[in-house]
């Protein structure tokens, strides 16, 4: 017969340092959203799934994917610092965010693929305790780490239909992996243990998106709409001890959210565009309650809402323009929720600058972006607002290959 | 560095307690002999009665050859270390007497050694003893004992085997042990033999051992019902114990934080001397369980750990990586044996209450602290 006498355990906590390089929320959810938009679109206040550009690659929207003016190559970096006023905290990041590679199909079509990050997730907790076992006590320290996110390999093509209409169509293989460490010792007057666990969660999921454009006849604005259709992902978890097998425990299925966006790009001078987006996704209640990887919500998540709104000055082309007068201004305004919700909500709001630099016969560009964004949420009354300030940089080469010229 | 909200702690603990119905134990008896041993234990007090036989190399030339008045001194050197029990205040006044071990080659018993010996298969009883001397013990001494010239005499006597000598308590002598350096440290007992050579120059020259071993034999009745847990230095008793923390502990990867092993002391069997002893713990295979022939090693151990009974009256083996290796699977749980290294100098017996002890609270006992990460 078994007997098991549960004997009191004292516990104090002595100490809980953490330390958050993207964001304390990044914990939850799936993590902080990362930028994986065009950085033209990010000066822009994260609008312009309506903004044409046949230099690069506007990933927002594949109905743009069409009338590419070269076959070109991007690629995307950024670096962000995050800093925390009331806890006098200050840190930073540097991240690439992205490539992708497109090409004209024709006259009416294009194709494009590529990489992008959609979350981030890094933080660190080192706290220490003490116990008193037996009468000996036993203090102890852990560090738990955490990294991952989720990435999209993404392929499609968009097709011109008429004049006014075009249409797009991605497929996107989504992936990921979150890993959470965790390093206790164990320190008493006789012993001197170590423990180690590691927990691996991966995803992995296929996601339609498809995209609409409208043009005005007269070319003053465009209307546009994308679907991220929801996707049922699979997750494997893997736990690794300092003893015992590696074991997968389990494997479930998350159901990513759909998003759905509407936006427009008005024409309000010759060279002056007004664009503006409105992102909502759609997300099932209990998603990270059954999906987490730090912290178990207990309450139900929140359909996320995102808006912005930009400007953009583009060059007035003539054959004397000197260098400034051939890039483009542009600056915005964006806010937006996340879906975890814990009494309350996580939103961000922030402004946004940018500029593009064409260069070597309007087949190259680089993109600038700044972004300065507030943050606060259901940490607020312990940790205050955060400031977050990122730079993007994006570089497009480009070579008029695969384009049919028509002989006057 | 921010401070982040957790709302539960990163790791958790619990503890259990393996209560004595599942604990196995059991005491192994083995021949009692210290050899292979950096001491030699000679005297009687109420726990054991010991001797120690030494075993010489053969006479070499001119010795085996040279005319008796020729000898100008034979003496038998000991280095001794200290009383037991020890102290220093008022030691007991131990005689102790030696003696040479003889036969003659019609009756021939098989010369002993250390790995062949111990106190059930050698009796003096078989020998003719000789008594060459008596002498008067003293720790952290060195004892030259003049020893009589016949000695060589008789051990050049082909017609007879040479046993050795035998150093035991002498008729008279109070209660108490005295310990004495053996022939594995470089404190080894020898024969200073001196003579005078051809030319009539003074040779000295020292026979040292080729073996030596202290024979015990326990006075108090060990084995009892129920059978105490009884741990003693040299092979004389180890003690098996099996937890079956499988059936408390299922979850493989559970970490362990702690592990005590409570072992109440029986005072009535236990003798240490007032010195603290070092208990090993080695792991068990599948056989050693059923047949019993466990033989330890001070280099096949999985903890150690010091005790005394003047101490605690209960001894709290802390062993949490051993039971870790039997809940993970790393090790098949063929349980433990407990053990004191025969190098030990003191030939106590320590006995602890068995897991079917009339009182309950004297079983054995082991409480766990379990950790869980995440």
């Amino acid at each position: 017969m078994k007997n098991i006498y549960r004997t009191v355990l004292i516990m104090a906590v002595v100490t809980m340092t953490g330390r958050a390089q993207v964001s304390n929320y990044a914990n939850y959810g799936f993590g902080i959203q990362s930028p994986a938009n065009s950085v033209r679109l990010i000066g822009m206040g994260n609008a312009g799934i309506a903004a044409q550009d046949s230099m690069s690659l506007n990933q927002a929207n594949p109905a743009l994917w069409q009338g590419f003016g070269s076959t070109s190559l991007q690629g995307q970096v950024y670096s962000s610092s995050l800093t925390v006023p009331e806890l006098d905290y200050f840190g930073g990041i540097a991240n690439f965010s992205g490539f992708s590679f497109k090409m004209p199909v024709g006259k009416r079509a294009g194709f494009a693929i590529g990489l992008a990050p959609l979350t981030r997730m890094k933080s660190s907790v080192n706290f220490a305790d003490s116990l008193v076992f037996q009468g000996d006590q036993i203090d102890y320290t852990s560090k738990v780490e955490l990294t991952g996110g989720l990435s999209e390999l993404y392929i499609g093509g968009g097709y011109r239909v008429s004049n006014w209409l075009a249409i797009g169509l991605k497929a996107k293989v989504l992936f990921g992996n979150y890993v959470v460490r965790n390093h206790t010792e164990l320190v008493s007057d006789d012993d001197d243990l170590e423990s180690y666990y590691k927990r691996t969660l991966s995803i992995n999921g296929n996601q339609i998106s498809g995209g609409i454009l409208f043009t005005d006849p007269s070319r003053r604005f465009n209307l546009a709409a994308t679907v991220d259709l929801g996707a049922r992902l699979k997750s494997w978890t893997t736990v690794e001890n300092s003893y015992g097998p590696d074991t997968t425990d389990r494997s479930g299925d998350i159901d990513y959210p759909t998003i759905i966006t509407i936006g427009t790009s008005l024409r309000v001078a010759k060279t002056l565009a007004l664009n503006a987006d409105l992102r909502y996704g759609i997300y099932s209640e209990d998603i990270f309650k059954n999906f987490y990887v730090f912290q178990q919500f207990t309450s139900d998540s929140r359909n996320s809402l995102a808006a912005g709104i930009g400007l953009e000055k583009s060059p007035r082309r003539t054959l004397t323009s000197n260098f400034l007068q051939n890039m483009y201004y542009r600056g915005g305004f964006y806010y937006q929720t996340e879906p975890v919700y814990q009494n309350s909500g996580i939103s961000e709001y922030g402004l946004t600058a940018g500029i593009s630099m064409p260069f070597f016969n309007n087949l190259n560009r680089v993109d600038l972006a700044l972004t300065y964004g507030l943050r606060k949420g259901f940490l607020s009354e312990e940790i205050g607002y955060e400031e977050v300030f990122s730079m993007h940089l994006g570089v497009t080469t480009g070579e008029p290959w695969f384009r049919r010229y028509k002989r006057r | 560095m921010p401070t982040l909200s957790l709302n539960r702690n990163l790791v958790s603990f619990d503890s259990i307690t393996v209560s004595a119905d599942l604990i196995s134990d059991t005491t192994v008896f083995s021949e009692p002999y210290v050899g292979s041993n950096s001491y030699l234990v000679v005297g009687e007090d109420d726990n054991l009665k010991a001797y120690s036989i030494l075993l010489f190399e053969d006479l070499d030339s001119p010795l085996d050859t040279l005319p008796t008045d020729k000898i100008i001194s034979c003496q038998l050197i000991l280095r001794t270390v200290c009383y037991l029990p020890l102290d220093t205040t008022s030691p007991p006044a131990l005689t102790m007497s030696v003696s040479s071990l003889e036969m003659d080659d019609d009756v021939a018993i098989d010369v002993w050694t250390e790995d062949s010996t111990n106190s059930t298969n050698f009796s003096l009883d078989d020998y003719d003893l000789t008594e060459l001397l008596t002498f008067t013990y003293s720790d952290s001494d060195t004892l030259e004992l003049d020893v009589p010239y016949d000695l060589i005499t008789t051990w050049r006597d082909t017609s007879k085997t040479n046993y050795g000598l035998v150093i035991q308590a002498a008729a008279g002598s109070e209660a108490g042990l005295g310990i004495i350096y053996s022939g594995e440290t470089s404190y080894y007992p020898y024969l200073k033999i001196s003579y005078l050579d051809e030319d009539n120059d003074t040779v000295t020259v020292a026979m040292t051992l080729d073996e030596d071993v202290t024979l015990t034999e326990f006075k108090k009745d060990l084995e009892v019902t129920p059978q105490p847990n009884l741990i003693s230095s040299g092979k004389a008793a180890f003690t098996f114990l099996k937890f079956s923390v499988e059936e408390l502990i299922t979850d493989k990867n559970l970490f362990i934080g702690g592990a005590n092993l409570y072992l109440h002391v029986d005072p009535e069997l236990s003798e240490d001397y007032d010195k603290t002893l070092t208990i090993y713990v080695s792991l068990l295979d599948s056989t050693d369980w059923d047949d019993l022939a466990y033989s330890p090693s001070t280099s096949d151990y999985v903890a150690t750990q010091s005790f005394s009974t003047d101490d605690s009256s209960v001894f709290v083996l802390k062993i949490p990586y051993t039971v870790q290796l039997f809940t993970s699977g790393y090790n098949g749980n063929f349980g433990v044996a407990m053990w004191i290294s025969s190098s030990s100098m003191y030939p106590g017996m320590l006995s602890f209450c068995p897991t079917e002890d009339a009182d309950p609270s004297l079983r054995p006992y082991m409480e766990i602290l379990l950790m869980q990460e995440e």
